[in-house]
């Protein structure tokens, strides 16, 4: 009797040890893994499209957005650094899970013969994915040293030295709900970039023999494969890769979006740094035109009406998301990155004696903010020093500018805009339903407010953020 | 194979299991074969030397015996007695002299004759330390002593002896067991018993979080310290020696203690190597805190024979002096160590000349020789000399040593202590504060050992989930701050290279 007491006291102690392991565990681990996919194993069996590639399809395609304008559900399974080694791994294991329609597979650094970059950015992709029989495989076959497969399959290993850099948010069990997408905020002076009608090079490499085993999974899975060249200011020889894909996608009769033929962005606007990766301003543009695509030459359907109520709740969380790191700026170049979002309406004043007209990044930002709009008042006032309005609704397309004296009623998916001089010179404007000016002269310590941007929500007419900014084009809190 | 590696993490529980499933009479044969495993896994060649060590002191040691036989017949065998002992000695001590000492005796020649303007560039010869060579070899030569006494009988069972040479928990880094104790319970093999085996584990368990959590941690403040003392001086210099005292009694004790517990699973009793050394209020009591197994051998084997204190105090004091020497170079084959070993020797001597005065100071300022304060100044006394030898222990040669000294006492960088400056020297404040609570934690335990308090027992006597919470919370520690696991090598025990 004694001993079975014992040995339930053992037992009982084990699983409780077992329990507290794991919680420990949980909290040491680096959460980017987790937050990234960790909620792919709620939605894989919904998703109709898997993307898989480096940063640039991880930076580049937002899954959310593919979901409200065109009803598509995927998920981007693509991560930082990730060789396509490490993608082809990463998709047996989420054909594990999901059973897509199309996977699109971008094939930046398919030259490459390393099979994995250490560190970080594998652990970025690796951690996420549970503890199986593929990653085991997926572990064995990307590493030959014992230390390395230790490090990759119990990660412990390494995060229990964790302990001294814990914040609260390593014990929140959440994840983030943008399917697997990040997106960067900056701009940088792109590298020259001169489209060449360049030859194939031949590529003989790791990456190319996964990708090969990428199509072949595929073909046996009765899997869709469009391959991408995402955009970015390639020099020829990365060119020359690219048109490699090309011929490498003929050879198995599947689709090819080579962006660097496709002028879908504008490295103006849209580049992160100098000669690799986009921002969220381009990362919309791609994602745009890839939703399109999907829908149109993939035949994915739009699955609004299929009752998946999550993904309308996950984008809310996005919109919420997008708008907290808006808020979080503080320069009006990253602000104006940042609308550059048909999601969002938006009014931006700009007053005679700013200085921003003078250089050619801001009105290069301005414009971005509608690609496909001439801008002609812009184009009138620069110069001149006069005030200029920019009213910008993105539900309806309306897009109407005031420069100098120039006042008006607007009609908007939101109701009427009022913009308009007072008797003392004052510049105001209104929103329907609002007596408050939102336009302000100075801010609370006295500081000339030159440039001033009020983001809207178009489907409410509430004003989500209404950012203010100094001579230094910084914003004032 | 360590301790703290993942291949003994292995291998120690595939022993065990093994051990105890496999019929009694085979017990010894499987730790025969797992401790020669343990030892080849470092290098397999060299486990040669230890089985010449083996033969050699068990042929001496059946030799020794037939002799006292003999003696008991009415023969007088006493030359060829210590012919035995000599042959065992010399064999020994050669095998150890060439390993460890060659090189260290070229160089100290080519360095002297260097002074003297003389080239003589006798070459190094490329050779490498055999891991554990002065604790087996020290072990093997007590029990050819121990037989030539006449305090045991010469072990008969080849493979019952090849045990007690190459026991695994003990092979490479002591403590050095005597053959009365150690031989006695290999020839029997203990069954199964779970406090033994609890016990042990708890033993284990705290020798890893002494070796893991504190001397590794302490280990990098103190490497960047000492690695760059030129840049790092006075307070750095000052915190880095306090710590170094703490991290080599916790490597050491670590690695004694988790050989203890392993070999207290496997039923067998070694003995204490440490006594709470900190707490001893002299250096002669420190000595006999600390590293007991070889303290007490080089007292049983060389002081003592040497004529110990028996023949005036000059003698007393070369003998002392003589001893610590070799103790210092049993430590390790370079001045520094030698150095060392004499400090500690002439701190004694130090102390036993001021005796008559202190003992009048004691007197004069009407001060309670029992009081807690006093012996915690004794304690604290006792404490800085052992740490200042300690500079000559660490550093890498003497000329480093004395420097770190210097700078140590010139510097004037007292800000230090305040600026936060020490958390930029591989430890950051948490881990400083981790520290802390941890050689508070070692505090408690050293004076709960000193009057006697058995902790282990204590838990022993608590209900089983109570037990089980101290086994859970123990592992927690060791594995969420213990430095191990990728970006880190497996720190050597200090005493390894020995």
């Amino acid at each position: 009797m004694k001993k079975a007491k014992m040995a339930l006291w053992a037992i009982a102690m084990i699983v409780f040890a077992a329990m507290l392991f794991r919680s420990v565990m949980f909290c040491l681990e680096n959460k980017g893994a987790h937050n990234r996919n960790g909620d792919f194993f709620r939605v894989a069996d919904e998703c109709d499209v898997l993307f898989l590639g480096t940063s640039h399809m991880a930076t580049e395609v937002l899954p959310l957005e593919l979901w409200h304008d065109y009803g598509i559900t995927s998920y981007n399974i693509a991560g930082l650094g990730q060789l396509m080694p490490v993608s082809y791994w990463m998709l047996i294991n989420a054909l594990d899970y999901a059973n897509p329609k199309v996977v699109l597979v971008d094939c930046y650094a398919i030259e490459a013969d390393a099979v994995a970059n250490d560190g970080e950015f594998m652990h970025m992709s690796m951690d996420g994915l549970p503890l199986t029989k593929t990653k085991i495989r997926a572990v064995c076959d990307l590493y030959d040293d014992m230390d390395r497969r230790i490090e990759y399959l119990w990660n412990f290993s390494i995060y229990h030295n964790r302990w001294d850099e814990l914040t609260w948010k390593d014990f929140d069990s959440r994840y983030d709900n943008m399917r697997g997408a990040q997106f960067q905020v900056a701009l940088c002076e792109p590298a020259p970039f001169i489209l060449r009608d360049v030859e194939p090079e031949p590529v003989d490499s790791v990456g190319v023999e996964y990708l090969r085993k990428i199509m072949e999974e595929c073909r046996r899975r009765d899997i869709k494969v469009v391959l991408t060249y995402l955009p970015f200011p390639a020099n020829e020889s990365e060119q020359k890769v690219a048109a490699y894909v090309g011929q490498f996608a003929q050879e198995y009769g599947v689709d090819y979006l080579n962006f660097l033929k496709l002028n879908v962005v504008d490295f103006k606007t849209d580049c992160l740094d100098a000669n690799s990766h986009l921002n969220i301003s381009g990362g919309h543009k791609i994602t745009s035109y890839i939703g399109k695509y999907l829908s149109e030459e993939c035949g994915i359907v739009n699955r609004r009406q299929d009752g998946i109520v999550d993904w309308d709740e996950d984008y809310a969380g996005y919109q919420r998301y997008k708008v907290e790191r808006l808020q979080g700026l503080e320069s009006l170049q990253n602000s104006l990155i940042m609308m550059a979002d048909k999601s969002f309406s938006l009014c931006l004043y700009v007053d005679g004696e700013s200085k921003i007209w003078d250089y050619e990044q801001y009105v290069n930002l301005v414009q971005n903010l509608a690609p496909e709009y001439a801008f002609p008042t812009l184009g009138e006032i620069m110069g001149q020093g006069v005030d200029y309005l920019l009213l910008l609704d993105n539900k309806n397309r309306v897009i109407k500018e005031f420069g100098g004296e120039e006042s008006g009623e607007t009609e908007t998916s939101f109701g009427k805009v009022v913009y308009t001089k007072t008797e003392a010179g004052e510049r105001v404007l209104y929103l329907e339903g609002s007596e408050e000016n939102l336009l302000v002269e100075e801010d609370e310590n006295g500081h000339k407010l030159t440039v001033q941007t009020i983001l809207i929500d178009h489907s409410d007419g509430s004003i989500i953020n209404l950012q203010k900014f100094q001579e230094t084009l910084k914003a004032t809190k | 194979m360590l301790f703290n590696s993942l291949h003994f993490i292995i291998f120690f529980p595939i022993v065990v299991g093994m051990y105890y499933l496999i019929p009694q009479k085979l017990r010894t044969y499987w730790l025969l074969a797992a401790s020669y495993y343990f030892y080849m896994s470092w290098n397999a060649k060299y486990v040669f030397l230890l089985l010449f060590s083996t033969i050699v002191t068990y042929v001496s040691g059946l030799m020794l015996e037939r002799c006292v036989q003999e003696e008991k017949g009415g023969k007088i065998r006493t030359r060829r007695k210590k012919l035995c002992v000599a042959a065992s000695f010399i064999l020994n001590l050669f095998i150890l002299l060439i390993f460890k000492y060659l090189n260290f005796g070229i160089d100290s020649l080519n360095q002297f004759f260097g002074y003297l303007h003389i080239t003589l560039n006798v070459p190094a010869f490329d050779l490498l330390l055999p891991v554990g060579i002065s604790f087996y070899t020290f072990q093997a030569l007590g029990y050819t002593v121990d037989v030539y006494r006449g305090d045991i009988y010469a072990e008969r069972n080849f493979f019952h002896y090849a045990l007690f040479v190459s026991f695994f928990p003990q092979l490479v880094a002591g403590p050095i067991e005597r053959s009365k104790n150690l031989l006695r319970q290999l020839d029997k093999p203990a069954k199964l018993n779970f406090n033994s085996f609890r016990d042990g584990f708890l033993l284990m368990l705290w020798g890893y979080f002494l070796k893991m959590v504190l001397a590794d941690r302490i280990a990098v403040f103190v490497d960047t310290v000492y690695g760059d003392f030129e840049t790092y001086t006075g307070v750095y210099l000052i915190v880095a020696t306090l710590l170094f005292a703490v991290q080599i009694y916790c490597d050491f004790l670590g690695y004694s203690v988790i050989a203890m517990g392993a070999a207290k699973i496997l039923g067998i009793q070694l003995m204490e190597n440490f006594d709470a050394p900190y707490l001893a209020t002299g250096v002669s009591e420190f000595w006999r805190r600390w590293h007991i197994s070889l303290s007490s051998w080089f007292r049983d084997y060389l002081y003592i024979p040497l004529g110990g204190n028996r023949k005036g105090k000059i003698k007393k004091y070369a003998n002392l002096l003589i001893t610590f020497g070799v103790s210092g170079l049993w430590h390790g084959a370079d001045w520094s160590y030698v150095i060392w070993g004499l400090l500690n020797g002439f701190w004694q001597i130090g102390g036993s000349i001021l005796m008559p005065i202190r003992k009048k100071l004691i007197n004069l300022l009407d001060i309670k020789e029992d009081s807690l304060s006093h012996k915690c100044l004794q304690m604290a006394a006792t404490f800085l000399l052992i740490d200042l030898a300690w500079v000559f222990f660490r550093a890498d040669s003497v000329f480093s040593a004395l420097r770190i000294i210097k700078r140590m006492v010139t510097a004037k960088n007292y800000w230090v202590w305040f600026d936060g400056s020490l958390y930029n020297c591989g430890l950051n404040q948490k881990n400083f504060m981790l520290i802390i609570w941890g050689i508070l934690l070692l505090l408690v335990a050293d004076i709960c050992k000193y009057k006697g308090i058995k902790l282990r027992e204590i838990v022993a006597k608590q209900d089983y989930w109570a037990q089980c919470l101290v086994v859970t919370t123990a592992l927690l520690c060791i594995l969420v701050f213990g430095m191990w696991g990728v970006g880190y090598d497996a720190a050597n025990f200090i005493y390894f290279q020995f």
